[in-house]
């Protein structure tokens, strides 16, 4: 019987891709149900399969619509369900983040909210809205998150909570920029990052931030890490019950603005690029 | 893995305690010996009770009752009061009013003359100070207010200084202002100029019990507004004290 030299690549294990979890809510403020008015913040998050041209990737979006705003609701919602697609066909030209993605991703959602305003007979200005927004690669852990206006977004890495993007807002407590304002190009944020292992993303408005975020401080509440553990250690269902029911009974509580939250979570798994360089290391 | 529903409950110690959003609102009043009724010190407003002093100190407690009485304009006013005649007084620095009673305006009788101008631009002092209080502090707040009455003319020239810089705060849109005169010996143009976004009104008879009401109203709505929103103040109840000339 002869020895045979096995090659690395038949050595070299297939490795599980991240399974992504995900969840978002949105919850009425207190002035905004004593007026009559409907909740004006939206929440959307979407997974994209593979195929045979495109990566399998998702992502969380988030948007407040503005008070002063009569089809603000319109403009939040248009904005996060159009964002992740706008992404994921135009990978290439944002995920390296920069001058032309920024470009790209304002003149793009920019159109389509011209298109909506004119299709509503509503001034454009009459759709603002604030945006924030999350995309993960999930074969090589790329990501691009944005945000124009308040709210914030949380990253999480090895464990521990950041603030990556923190409320844009003016001197007043009623003052933010918007998708529709004459600087939103210049005042859209854009980070890009690739994981090196388990990641996770929070967005939360201006109405969660009062419970979740320190104005002072900047400092984040205990409550952002137990909400990742959720989605790591629970079924999606069951944690995405448990963000909304907190939400509604606890977080809602504390503020009369609208409340909305959106969170992605990767477990186990890795991400192509690392897989890559396990086998290399092997 | 076993679920254990009790791990998936947020609490109130989990959360941050931000302070609440505060609307800072500065009250700059006439209290010279005019403010008596008496005819000697110009032209009488009313000759019955109550005095225009008294009147205004029971609006200013109506204010104080109905700003607490709202449950989140309790929380969010912030107040000062600055009381004139020829010398400025700070009767009352900015603090929150929730479970307070308002302090008492007392006529000066000592000193003569409507230095409106002093006290305008003590009052513009006072509210740069609270916002930089309220900046390293991390407090919110929203668009400060800023309510001048008066019932007669100024006596000197600094009005000329103080209106440019309550101009320039209120075209830059860092201040609202709300002149209000009190009675006919008032200078209506002297008032105007205060406030090129707000002309001044006048005060119907002694109507400062509804001026306080619609003012707190107009407190609340704005504790209660979102970003983006534009605040509107509450015209039919304005019309109720107010008569724009």
């Amino acid at each position: 019987m002869g020895l045979y030299r096995l090659t690395e690549t038949s050595m070299t294990p297939k490795l599980a891709k991240p399974t992504i979890r995900l969840g978002a809510s949105a919850v009425t403020g207190r002035s905004h149900i004593s007026s009559g008015k409907g909740c004006e913040d939206a929440v959307a998050f979407r997974r994209f399969r593979r195929n045979a041209a495109m990566p399998s990737a998702a992502y969380i979006a988030l948007a407040d619509g503005a008070g002063s705003a009569p089809e603000g609701f319109a403009g939040a919602n248009l904005l996060v369900g159009l964002i992740g697609r706008m992404i994921h066909d135009n990978r290439k030209i944002v995920l390296d983040g920069g001058e032309e993605a920024r470009r790209f991703l304002h003149s793009g959602l920019h159109e389509a909210l011209v298109s909506e305003a004119s299709r509503l007979r509503h001034p454009l200005r009459d759709l603002a809205s604030t945006l924030l927004f999350v995309y993960l690669d999930r074969d090589d852990g790329r990501y691009i998150a944005g945000h124009i206006g308040d709210g914030v977004i949380v990253i999480r890495e090895n464990d521990s909570c950041a603030v990556l993007s923190p409320p844009d807002k003016g001197e007043f407590a009623n003052e933010t920029v918007f998708f529709t304002s004459s600087s939103a190009s210049v005042r859209l944020r854009l980070y890009t990052g690739i994981a090196t292992s388990n990641i996770g993303f929070m967005l939360m408005s201006d109405g969660t931030a009062d419970s979740l975020y320190g104005k002072r401080s900047g400092e984040l509440a205990a409550a952002c890490g137990q909400v990742f553990l959720w989605f790591e250690n629970y079924p999606e269902k069951m944690a995405s019950e448990a963000l909304a029911n907190s939400l509604n009974s606890l977080i809602a509580k504390n503020t009369h603005d609208d409340c909305s939250i959106a969170i992605m979570q990767t477990i186990g798994g890795k991400f192509d690029r690392l897989a890559s360089e396990h086998q290399e290391a092997v | 893995m076993r679920y254990q529903k009790a791990d998936l409950v947020l609490r109130q110690q989990d959360l941050i305690e931000n302070p609440s959003t505060r609307v800072p609102v500065c009250l700059v009043l006439d209290c010279s010996p005019s403010m008596s009724g008496d005819l000697r010190y110009g032209s009488a407003i009313e000759q019955v009770n109550p005095r225009p002093i008294d009147a205004l100190n029971n609006g200013l407690a109506e204010f104080y009752k109905e700003i607490n009485a709202d449950e989140v304009a309790r929380y969010a006013a912030d107040v000062a009061i600055v009381a004139f005649s020829g010398s400025v007084e700070v009767v009352q620095d900015f603090q929150a009013i929730r479970d307070q009673t308002p302090p008492r305006v007392e006529l000066e009788m000592a000193h003569g003359g409507t230095s409106l101008g002093t006290a305008v631009s003590r009052a513009l002092d006072l509210l740069e100070l609270r916002k930089k209080d309220f900046k390293s502090a991390g407090v919110d707040y929203w668009q400060p207010w800023l309510v001048i009455m008066t019932d007669g003319r100024p006596t000197d020239e600094t009005h000329v200084e103080a209106a440019r810089k309550s101009s320039e705060l209120a075209n830059d849109r860092k201040l609202t202002i709300l002149p209000i005169g009190v009675g006919d010996g008032v200078d209506m143009d002297i008032l105007a100029s205060f406030s090129p976004k707000r002309p001044p009104v006048r005060l119907q008879g002694l109507k400062f019990r509804e001026l306080f009401q619609w003012l707190s109203r107009s407190i609340s709505s704005m504790s209660q507004s979102m970003p983006g929103e534009k605040i509107q103040t509450d015209t039919s109840l304005l019309e109720k004290w107010a008569s724009i000339d």
